[in-house]
């Protein structure tokens, strides 16, 4: 392509270049010099630069270093219960659904589709420790019913449960990606060639489906730092700060207390938390796609 | 045969699983339904009724305010934030579209550095968005637009670009270049061959991506309780104003997050493959 080409074509690009240096070039450079002030959007003070400070501040924060624990546990047991689930839905999907393909696939989808907000709120109702079916079933079955979302124990594993209930189908759908990546005839072949269930699963099957469990796993690592929606509506973050996450401590910062400096401080360092993982996701998604 | 009897539970078991969770994921919606369903004194009743003579009133108080509307919120404007949901996902859209197609064929096309592009677009979507909302608050109050739906559409329109510039530029690349070509010498510019070749071309992409813009702006919550007021908030908002400090109104916020959910079940419905293409990036096919 001439150069004089590549000119004409420029005109496809730069509303959308223009678009993202105003609106997120520009916005998050102003994040990262906001994170080294003492800005505060409703104090008359005058903005100081004040450096590392709100980092040191952040780390010295008792419920700024709950919200990270939190949210690391919330990462670290969500991703792990969905890849389970999700590759062991995968799989029998993959092998054994012959009929109702498309109307299994369809319910299994709802759930990722739905507002974060509307999925809370029923499960918030489920949940309720008075009139909750859940409480419900487990007096029925004489078991003890549980403060849900009041405890300090079970709020984090309420969060949990509605996590994995809305998004283990989106790691189904790409571990059933990679499952149909693999040609029917080379599992044919190895068949016929001898190869028993087990060599077949550790010679071919894994070997390709595995880019396809990481990319799902590092793409729900990513999107559960980031997890507010669901925590807003069925906990505040509480009991107390049992529940607090990332997300949520940056919105109180930010948009309850004003405290605009440290809010940006604090989403920096979330910042850095998942760009790791997009680093590796991308070298990830360059090589298989 | 005694292969036959494992291989036979095995499956056994497998189905039950893949049912199990079939159940899941609709247990919850159906229960909302049910709930929503209920007459007002029915939905604290334990055990939950299940045998009830359906009953519109939650749906009549939330949609046309009433005598059990507790909310005087909802009483005054439902209608009026189903629309700024309606109107703000659908403006973002089309702005979305028509910024994403357009770089998209600059992607696809111009081969320098490009891929770089793509990723580095890509990676604009893992932004954490408490990350952005912050000095794009302050921007927006600079030039007064809190509490307007300007500023969803802008805000949204940033967030799904990427998305979409992934999706339609790996879609662009695979209709040779001939079509341009051919394009050209019938005389067309630039700028006409890509509106009446490459666009309609492209279709099945474009719509992948138009479902996805539009469920994200219809769900979005974040963004849209930092920015938005009494004139123009959103359902998601709305809802959660329900949980009000002298309790919840179950009948109306199940209905409310019923009202929520039915276009994008209708969507998923008629647009699965679709959706499942959207939603995982395009690995899935």
């Amino acid at each position: 392509m001439t150069s004089r080409e590549i000119g004409q074509f420029r005109i496809f690009i730069w509303p959308t270049i223009i678009f993202i240096i105003i609106l997120t070039v520009f916005p998050f450079l102003y994040a990262i010099a906001l994170s080294f002030t003492d800005h505060n959007y409703v104090s008359s003070d005058q903005t100081k630069i004040v450096g590392i400070d709100n980092y040191i501040e952040l780390f010295q924060d008792s419920l700024f270093t709950k919200s990270l624990k939190n949210t690391v546990l919330l990462v670290a047991i969500s991703t792990f219960c969905e890849l389970a689930i999700g590759f062991t839905l995968a799989t029998i999907f993959f092998t054994y659904v012959r009929k109702l393909k498309k109307f299994i696939q369809t319910i299994i989808i709802m759930p990722m589709a739905m507002a974060p907000v509307a999925v809370a709120l029923m499960w918030k109702y489920i949940f309720n420790s008075s009139y909750g079916i859940l409480n419900y079933i487990f007096e029925s079955l004489s078991l003890k019913p549980i403060d849900w979302l009041g405890s300090n124990a079970y709020a984090l594993i309420s969060i949990i449960i509605v996590d994995i209930w809305q998004w283990t189908p989106f790691v189904l759908l790409i571990v059933l990606a990679g499952y149909e990546s693999i040609k029917r005839n080379a599992i044919d072949m190895m068949l016929v060639d001898g190869a028993n269930k087990l060599q077949l699963l550790r010679f071919l099957i894994l070997p390709r489906i595995m880019p396809f469990i990481l990319v799902a796993l590092l793409l729900r690592i990513i999107d559960t730092f980031k997890l507010f929606d669901i925590v807003y509506v069925l906990t505040e973050g509480g009991p107390g700060s049992a529940t607090e996450t990332l997300s949520l401590f940056g919105y109180r910062l930010g948009f309850i207390f004003f405290k605009m400096g440290l809010a940006s401080a604090e989403s920096i360092i979330l910042v850095l938390l998942i760009s790791v993982w997009t680093v590796l996701l991308i070298r990830l998604l360059k090589k298989i796609i | 045969m005694r292969s036959n009897i494992i291989h036979k539970s095995v499956k056994t078991v497998a189905i039950s699983f893949i049912s199990a969770w079939v159940i899941i994921s609709i247990f919850p919606i159906f229960w909302a339904l049910l709930t929503s369903l209920k007459p007002p004194i029915e939905v604290a009743s334990m055990p939950p009724k299940l045998l009830f003579l359906p009953d519109f009133s939650n749906y009549k108080t939330v949609l046309f305010g009433g005598a059990g509307g507790f909310y005087s919120i909802v009483q005054e404007g439902f209608w009026r934030f189903l629309m700024n949901s309606f109107v703000i996902s659908t403006i973002t859209t089309i702005l979305t579209l028509f910024l994403g197609t357009m770089s998209s064929y600059y992607i696809a096309r111009v081969k320098l550095k490009s891929d770089r592009l793509r990723f580095w677009f890509l990676s604009l979507r893992m932004m954490p968005p408490i990350a952005i909302i912050i000095p794009f608050y302050i921007m927006m109050k600079y030039v007064g637009l809190v509490d307007s739906k300007i500023s969803l559409i802008l805000i949204y329109t940033i967030f799904n670009l990427p998305l979409t510039v992934w999706f339609v530029s790996s879609y662009i690349r695979t209709i040779p270049i001939e079509y341009d070509q051919m394009a050209a010498i019938d005389g067309f510019s630039k700028w006409s061959g890509f509106l009446k070749v490459i666009v309609p071309m492209s279709k099945p992409a474009i719509i992948t991506s138009a479902l996805l813009v539009f469920i994200f702006s219809w769900n979005e919550f974040l963004f849209a309780l930092i920015l938005t007021g009494f004139k123009s908030k959103t359902l998601p908002v709305l809802a959660t104003g329900f949980i009000t400090q002298r309790g919840i109104i179950w009948g109306q916020l199940t209905a409310t997050a019923i009202i929520i959910i039915i276009p994008i079940f209708i969507m998923t419905l008629i647009a699965q493959r679709y959706l499942s293409r959207g939603m995982t990036l395009g690995i899935k096919r």
